[in-house]
């Protein structure tokens, strides 16, 4: 039962990643000129454009080409990028650590967060904490967090100085053990908190909703004349109940997450993936720019596969 | 902002669902502050040639001047008055939002009120497609579509609206469901009423709320996704937006606050503006369908 | 005499409202409960029977207001503190409510639900802790406990999830059982079930239940006493054969009169006109005048007193059904 329902959702996960691919593809080919200059970049020699035609076998009718184009996807070449010269997959590797630093503890940071201020706003609904964080959470996820980022810096920054303003590690130092990672921390300081800040709003949000719906249940009352504490009351019942919600959100939202970590990459100047997709849409490295989406559409679908199986196994109806 | 819209509704009661707590105060609260949010940034962008006589392109002698008496926001770096380009800048961010947003909750209705009412497998087939269409990143995809096809306001506004009807589609969709079981809709079908005439005459006015409320959460994330397309670049130098403007600031973030500031707080003005009328409007719609 | 194990004097419970006089759920209800009892409590929706049971055990919204007298083995419950109510709560005083399909925490197998009733109340190891969640599996009538414990919510049926709720009840052998309406949500045969579980509790093991309930039939058959309630207020208590056979207030005959019956030869049930009063505006005098059959303009003056009629048997009547010459119809 639960094989079967697992299955199920990455042949789904397996069917969006081929629609993506194929997606891309049409998308090159929608694009105005000629897909060559496209992967060959600009103002390539006659000799390198023809190359470029053969090796991509765009002098092939398209259904053929499709095919190549899947099938070296499906073995991770992407092609080569333009500005690197190196293949795209390798670029991509490179410096994907830095954005999964990044987002991985923004998101656990978020969850924390977010759980933590949805649970004591719906304890406390309604009232003057429920009305503060449900007020603050939405603010949290309404103003655009990129522009509070730009805010951070300024204050933080520039203004007391108390973190570096770009950057990932400081660049001329040779830190190594508790050093080193106190510098990246520093620097690591504003661009996760900015990149929290959305998502732990949205989970807030969400957890409080959850969490008041299923205080609002029987078992509750049940569980309370049983002479269950508050606390256990709150967290074993209630929460347990909410937490799939709270799974879900980080499902749904974390397409939203990797577009906010594109644009924080770019305002601390953080050596991500983000960084990477940004310098390719200006370098119009095309090979890269498509490698790099296939990529993160990959990274999402596998998410939301995983966040899917998460909630299956937490709620024991959905399992048939 | 995809699963705010439904969240939105769901939570508001309007979905009917037994034993809801009502809501106190905190709905028409709601409603003011986000009327009046919107209202103040409609009322500087609309009235923008009464409220200043600087040109948003025009350039300048002085450049990257502090707000003042002569230019209450600033000027950047080609000596353009910022407060110009906020006020003007809002035509475009407001105009893509609203059409994007009216593309798709145009969209997302028509596909949520055949799903809802012809049900079955077209239903089936088209939540499918809904759900795969909601994983993808719609941002990045969004990005990379117009990166690839180049920019320009009407491919812009066509990309975001078509990206974004699943939300609208699903909370219609769902309201479709309820209405097809109330009676008169049954009284419809054997009145002989057209299956066309049906969803006109008698759907439509009853989804309206939830459209509303559809669009207005829409809008704010119509208006969202611009900014960050004219942030990363993708937006038209000669009609500048909010996120455009904002990109401007950046390269001078160091040096021009007020180049950030300002374009930014309109952006966050009227995103939470927008969030919180959605969100008074759901509420309140829910209560009235209570009585 | 010993004491009661339960006794309650002047309860009233009372919700705040925006510009205007606290709206009464309960306004001064009164009775008592003997060890071993089984009492019954009947009265429409809205008469305040929940609220009433509710408040024993503290159990009540956290805007209500309750004022009165509530002693359960000599201890006053309304002065209790937050701990000494929870340690009341599943342990000599327990409750069973009334929907068995959302009693039961969904994402929580049943036996853990089971096993927390006890181990709230006393620490238990996980082995003994099993071992008692089984023989109360059996206790209630659930075969293969072992298996079941393990088993969620949504596995189980509507009876046998009341078993299970049953079961949380009575896993610290309560002194007092409180049932609010035990069978309504449930299917005919599975009812008897349940009611052959109730007095298997109570006559192996000496519970007393309170048995709430608009099923007369049912009340005849297990009660000793009963309570009619309306509107707020105890309109008729006393033992079972007395109220039942020779009803004193008027709602109380009206509710016998419109019970279907299989001896008699009935031409049109007969159901009560009206409607019970909105508790913010009450009615002058008694509030059941309004819709009364009986109803004498002294009715609408004052409210009657609660006063015996026989020994042991209370109504709260100006008129009296006694005094009335009517044919039993």
């Amino acid at each position: 039962m639960i094989v079967r329902s697992v299955l199920r959702r990455l042949l789904t996960a397996a069917f969006l990643v081929f629609a993506v691919v194929a997606a891309t593809f049409f998308l090159i080919h929608l694009a105005p000129g000629d897909p060559a200059d496209l992967m060959a970049g600009d103002a390539p020699t006659p000799e390198f454009r023809a190359e470029v035609r053969r090796a991509y076998g765009l002098d092939r009718p398209v259904p053929e080409q499709f095919l190549t184009f899947v099938g070296k996807a499906a073995q991770g070449d992407f092609g080569t990028s333009i500005y690197y010269n190196k293949p795209v997959f390798q670029v991509i590797w490179d410096r994907a650590p830095a954005t999964f630093l990044l987002t991985g503890s923004a998101i656990l940071l978020a969850t924390f967060l977010g759980v933590l201020l949805g649970v004591a706003a719906a304890r406390r609904a309604p009232g003057k904490l429920d009305t503060l964080i449900t007020g603050g959470s939405l603010i949290g996820y309404s103003v655009p967090g990129f522009w509070i980022g730009q805010l951070l810096v300024l204050l933080f920054a520039v203004e007391l100085g108390w973190v570096p303003t770009g950057g990932m590690i400081s660049a001329r130092s040779h830190y190594t053990g508790f050093a080193y990672l106190a510098d990246l921390g520093r620097h690591m300081a504003l661009p996760v908190f900015t990149l929290t800040i959305f998502m732990a709003a949205m989970i807030a949000r969400f957890t409080r909703a959850a969490m008041v719906e299923a205080f609002d249940q029987d078992y509750i009352t049940v569980a309370e004349a049983k002479g269950v504490s508050p606390g256990r009351i709150v967290w074993h019942h209630a929460f347990r109940n909410a937490v799939v919600t709270v799974v879900t959100v980080v499902g749904l939202e974390f397409g939203a997450v990797l577009a906010g970590a594109l644009v924080i990459e770019i305002i601390f100047g953080w050596p991500g993936l983000g960084r990477l997709f940004y310098d390719a849409i200006y370098r119009r490295d095309f090979p890269l720019l498509t490698g790099s989406f296939i990529f993160t559409s990959i990274a999402v679908v596998i998410v939301n596969a995983l966040t899917d199986i998460a909630c299956a196994a937490l709620d024991p109806r959905v399992r048939r | 902002m995809t699963i705010v819209a439904e969240t939105a509704i769901s939570e508001s009661g309007m979905i009917a669902r037994p034993r809801r707590r009502r809501r106190g105060s905190g709905a028409s609260l709601s409603l003011a502050v986000g009327c009046v949010l919107i209202a103040f940034v409609l009322a500087g962008v609309l009235l923008a040639p009464w409220l200043t006589g600087a040109k948003p392109l025009a350039l300048g002698p002085d450049t990257l001047q502090a707000p003042g008496w002569a230019h209450p926001m600033g000027t950047d770096d080609l000596g353009r008055d910022v407060y110009a380009r906020v006020l003007y800048g809002g035509r475009v961010s407001l105009m893509i939002g609203v059409v994007s947003a009216a593309v798709g909750v145009a969209l997302g209705t028509t596909i949520g009120l055949i799903a809802g009412f012809v049900g079955g497998a077209t239903d089936e087939a088209l939540m499918r497609f809904t759900e795969a269409f909601q994983i993808l990143p719609r941002l990045l995809v969004t990005i990379v579509v117009v990166a690839l096809l180049g920019g320009g306001i009407g491919k812009v506004i066509m990309v975001i609206g078509f990206l974004s009807w699943p939300a609208t589609a699903r909370v219609i969709r769902s309201r479709a469901l309820v209405l097809r079981s109330e009676e008169f809709m049954a009284a419809a079908v054997l009145s002989g009423a057209s299956w066309l005439r049906r969803i006109v005459r008698h759907a439509l006015p009853n989804v309206w709320g939830y459209l509303l409320v559809s669009a207005s959460l829409q809008v704010a994330s119509a208006v969202l996704s611009e900014a960050f397309l004219s942030f990363l670049g993708l937006g038209d130098p000669d009609r500048p937006s909010w996120g455009f403007l904002l990109q401007q600031g950046q390269l001078f973030l160091q040096q021009a606050w007020w180049l950030t500031a300002f374009p930014g707080l309109a952006l966050a003005m009227i995103i939470l503006g927008l969030n919180l009328l959605g969100d008074g409007l759901a509420t309140n719609a829910a209560r009235r369908g209570r009585r | 005499m010993t004491q009661p194990l339960l006794t309650v004097r002047d309860l009233r419970v009372e919700f705040p409202a925006r510009d205007r006089e606290p709206i009464a759920a309960v306004g001064g209800v009164g009775f008592s409960v003997e060890a071993g009892e089984i009492v019954g409590i009947v009265g429409e929706s809205g008469s305040g029977k929940t609220m009433t049971v509710r408040a024993l055990l503290r159990l009540l919204p956290k805007n209500a207001e309750v004022s009165g007298d509530i002693r359960f083995n000599g201890a006053d419950v309304l002065a209790m503190r937050p701990g000494e109510v929870r340690g009341l709560r599943g342990g000599a005083m327990a409750m069973v409510f009334q929907d068995p399909m959302t009693s039961l925490n969904p994402v929580l197998r049943v036996g853990d639900q089971i096993g927390e009733a006890i181990e709230v109340h006393h620490k238990t190891r996980r082995g003994t802790l099993r071992q008692r969640v089984e023989a109360l599996f059996t206790r209630v009538g659930i075969t293969r406990g072992r298996e079941r414990a393990r088993a969620y919510p949504h596995e189980f049926s509507g009876g046998m999830r009341q078993r299970a709720v049953t079961a949380m009840a009575v896993a610290n052998d309560p002194a007092l059982l409180i049932a609010d309406e035990p069978t309504t949500a449930l299917d005919v045969t599975v009812q008897d079930q349940i009611i052959d579980l109730l007095l298997d509790l109570n006559q192996r093991s000496n519970t007393a239940i309170l048995l709430i309930t608009h099923n007369i039939a049912l009340v005849a058959s297990l009660c000793r006493r009963v309570l009619v309630m309306y509107a707020g207020r105890i309109v008729e208590d006393g033992p079972v054969e007395a109220v039942l056979r020779a009803p004193q207030h008027p709602y109380t005959w009206s509710l016998l009169q419109s019970v279907p019956r299989l001896d008699r030869e009935v031409e049109r049930l007969a159901a009560i006109p009206g409607q019970p009063p909105d508790p913010s505006m009450p009615p002058a005098g008694c509030r059941f005048q309004p819709r009364c059959r009986f109803a004498v303009p002294r009715c609408a003056e004052a409210e009657p007193p609660l006063d015996e009629v026989e020994p042991g048997h209370h109504a709260r009547c100006w008129v009296l059904m006694s005094n009335l010459a009517v044919a039993a119809q």
